[in-house]
């Protein structure tokens, strides 16, 4: 018994020095959805989007070097009922060309162009009738919320592996298949909750609107027209 | 105020891509950086406190002047990935150097833990239900590559030690592996009113005694790993472990002790110490999108042993097992998926390295284990489709919290010197949930209802499963 309660408390102590211990990088600007307003406009729902703290010092130095960072919109609509529909990923290039000392936004189909950062930053941060989805693949007569969170990353997309956590990484079989287990990382477990620093979080906290009928937001659009 | 809603203006008559997660790749803007290009000033490598700068910068297969793009910088990137599995975050960004046009690169990392605790869980395909107390896993900064594992186990039916090295191999190369096992496990079987003696091929009484004989293994393997360029892993090696059968068994309620005389005699001749030794091959090669939810690709493992006294052990005897699975799309998480599998071993096989059917990975609707005599079957064929659907779906591109499926499994063992019949199938059909926690993992359990009246009694069962059944 004495050996075993040795054993649980030298175990309990290396794993807090464990978790303590991790090296973390220093606490970066996390992006923030502060509002989006959704609309419908030439049979699409659109959504006026406004968010900060996009340009971190990475992102900032990235683009100003001449080298593109990426902005990813992931966003769903759902329902009342937990449902979800109409998942989609919207991603802009912002671009520094060093030679010409002209900043662009590049989305799929078009660009542009802003003379100075600051201008640049101001659009990306206040998008205006973003197309999300086609109104006729919504049901007219139920509600829907937009749920929406920005990734931005220094030259590249959003890497989609890591967004769905450790936890799913954890899942072993044997190498002949016979067992099948899940492992808990104690030593993530532990940094999750005890420490002090977190690393870079270059996403946004997933923002929700409010429920909104889609026969009432057809109905403010034709009163604007 | 600069308004993008010019940006985002599909063609008309296109809509926003709504089933698929397509982020833009390459864009024009950037190929326009390639050809008026930007130079690399110096490289700066932040959060590293094991590996060395210069072992990083080494990797990246990039210097002073190189002109770089976006193309360049993710290749050096994934060339780091690819090399330092210590590193589990690797972020590039650049910052204006001291001209226009050059550029300086900062690379920060997050190193694993070299020393990593773990505790979790498990199920058996024959041994059920363990719970790993305490598990290590130590990825040594001196043998990048390389990862040692030590489990200690506690179950129901099995319990041990063991643990395991791999030297990654790598797309086109070599890798080294080796495991090591000291496990007490419970050999179950089934039996009739006059305990297992009364077991017959035909399988026609009702079995509903349970029994369980310990069994002490301890092992070794060593193998040389070859993964080929489209990731198909081979492995061949060499095993020795010794085996102790106890020479009595209990039955699993009431715990009756009952003596060597009493087993089934079949069983008799292998309740003995012994030694095994032999070589082993396997190849697997797996092409599925993901493993805790696969939705498309496939599964194969095709592994065979042979163990003879050459290398000083007792037994001579041969098995070989096939394993093929196949997952099908039908679109927002919805899945068809199969499985056929097989095996087959040679006379003189012991006992406890037979195949023995039933439960929540063989053919569900059935105890674990219930559909083989005590002495195992000599080879068997297995099949089963499922249909996989979400129930309450997660968050975008994560695996549903809870998911709905429909199973049909059947399976027929034979024993060498019985003749086969189409009657001797074990089919069962029915319905099972798994619920996707955070932290504990995907549990689940399977209700299955035998087509025909089961060797055990029950009308229908219900198996317990850790993820998905395949």
């Amino acid at each position: 018994m004495i050996e075993i309660k040795a054993i649980v408390a030298l175990s309990t102590v290396l794993l807090l020095i464990g978790g303590w211990s991790r090296p973390v990088r220093a606490e970066d600007t996390r992006p923030t959805i502060e509002r989006v307003t959704l609309a419908v406009d030439q049979g699409y729902i659109t959504g006026d989007v406004a968010s900060s703290g996009l340009f971190s010092e990475r992102i900032t130095g990235t683009v100003k070097s001449g080298l593109p960072a990426v902005v990813d919109f992931f966003y769903y609509f759902s329902t009342p009922d937990g449902g979800t529909v109409s998942e989609n990923i919207l991603s802009f290039s912002l671009c520094y060309d060093v030679w010409e000392d002209i900043y662009s936004i590049k989305a799929p189909d078009t660009t542009q162009s802003y003379p100075t950062f600051a201008k640049m930053q101001q659009a990306i941060e206040n998008l205006h009738r973003l197309k999300l989805v086609a109104l006729d693949s919504l049901d007219y007569n139920r509600s829907y919320r937009v749920q929406m969170s920005i990734i931005i990353n220094p030259l590249r997309g959003a890497d989609r592996e890591k967004i769905a956590g450790w936890v799913s990484e954890n899942m072993r079989t044997s190498k002949d298949d016979s067992w099948h287990g899940q492992v808990l990382n104690l030593n993530e477990l532990i940094s999750h909750f005890f420490s002090r620093e977190r690393g870079v979080v270059n996403q946004s906290s997933w923002y929700k609107s409010d429920f909104v009928k889609l026969d009432s937001l057809c109905a403010s659009d034709k009163e604007e027209k | 105020m600069y308004s993008v809603a010019a940006m985002h203006s599909p063609a008309a008559g296109a809509a926003p891509d709504n089933n698929s997660f397509a982020a833009s790749s390459a864009t024009p803007a950037d190929e326009e950086m390639t050809h008026r290009g930007l130079e690399l000033e110096y490289i700066v490598v932040v959060g590293n406190s094991h590996i060395a700068d210069s072992a990083i910068i080494g990797t990246l297969g990039l210097d002073s002047h190189d002109t770089v793009n976006v193309a360049i910088l993710e290749e050096a990137r994934h060339r780091l990935f690819r090399d330092y599995p210590l590193l589990s975050v690797i972020e590039f960004s650049t910052r204006p150097g001291s001209r226009r046009g050059f550029v300086i690169l900062d690379i920060s990392v997050v190193e694993r833990h070299q020393v990593v605790f773990e505790t979790g869980y498990g199920l058996h395909d024959t041994y059920g239900w363990f719970l790993t107390l305490l598990g290590l896993r130590v990825e040594p900064a001196v043998a990048y590559g390389t990862e040692y594992r030590l489990g200690l186990r506690l179950g129901f039916h099995i319990s041990g030690l063991d643990g395991e090295f791999e030297r990654r191999a790598k797309p086109g190369g070599f890798g080294l592996g080796g495991n090591f096992h000291v496990y007490s496990q419970k050999q179950i079987f089934f039996g009739g009113e006059a305990a297992p003696t009364s077991w017959d091929a035909a399988g026609t009484g009702q079995y509903t005694r349970e029994f369980r004989q310990k069994i002490e293994r301890s092992g070794v393997e060593l193998h040389v790993l070859y993964m080929s360029r489209d990731s198909t892993r081979f492995s061949f090696g060499f095993h020795a472990e010794e085996v102790r059968p106890e020479s009595s068994y209990v039955e699993s309620e009431g715990d009756q002790e009952y003596g060597f005389d009493e087993f089934p005699a079949l069983l008799q001749a292998g309740i003995r110490k012994t030694t095994i030794t032999g070589l082993a091959f396997r190849v697997v090669r797996d092409t599925r999108d993901r493993s805790d939810y696969p939705r498309s690709g496939s599964f194969a493992l095709l592994q065979a042993q042979s163990n003879s006294t050459f290398f000083g052990g007792d037994e001579i005897f041969a098995k070989a097992e096939c394993d093929f699975r196949k997952h099908i799309s039908l679109g927002n998480w919805y899945v068809l998926s199969s499985r056929l599998t097989g095996g087959i071993v040679s006379k003189r096989t012991p006992y406890y390295d037979k195949f023995f059917l039933g439960g929540a990975y063989s053919v569900r609707g059935f105890r674990e284990l219930s559909l083989s005599p005590p002495s195992g079957s000599d080879g068997f064929i297995m099949a089963s489709d499922e249909f996989r659907f979400p129930l309450i779906t997660s968050m975008a591109d994560e695996p549903p919290r809870l998911t709905g499926l429909l199973f049909i499994d059947a399976g027929i063992g034979w024993e060498r010197g019985n003749a086969l019949e189409w009657s001797d199938i074990e089919a069962a059909a029915g319905y099972g949930i798994r619920l996707r926690l955070p932290w504990i993992g995907t549990l689940g359990f399977d209700v299955g209802v035998p087509f025909m009246e089961s060797r055990t009694g029950d009308k229908f069962y219900i198996n317990g499963c850790v993820g998905f059944s395949f």
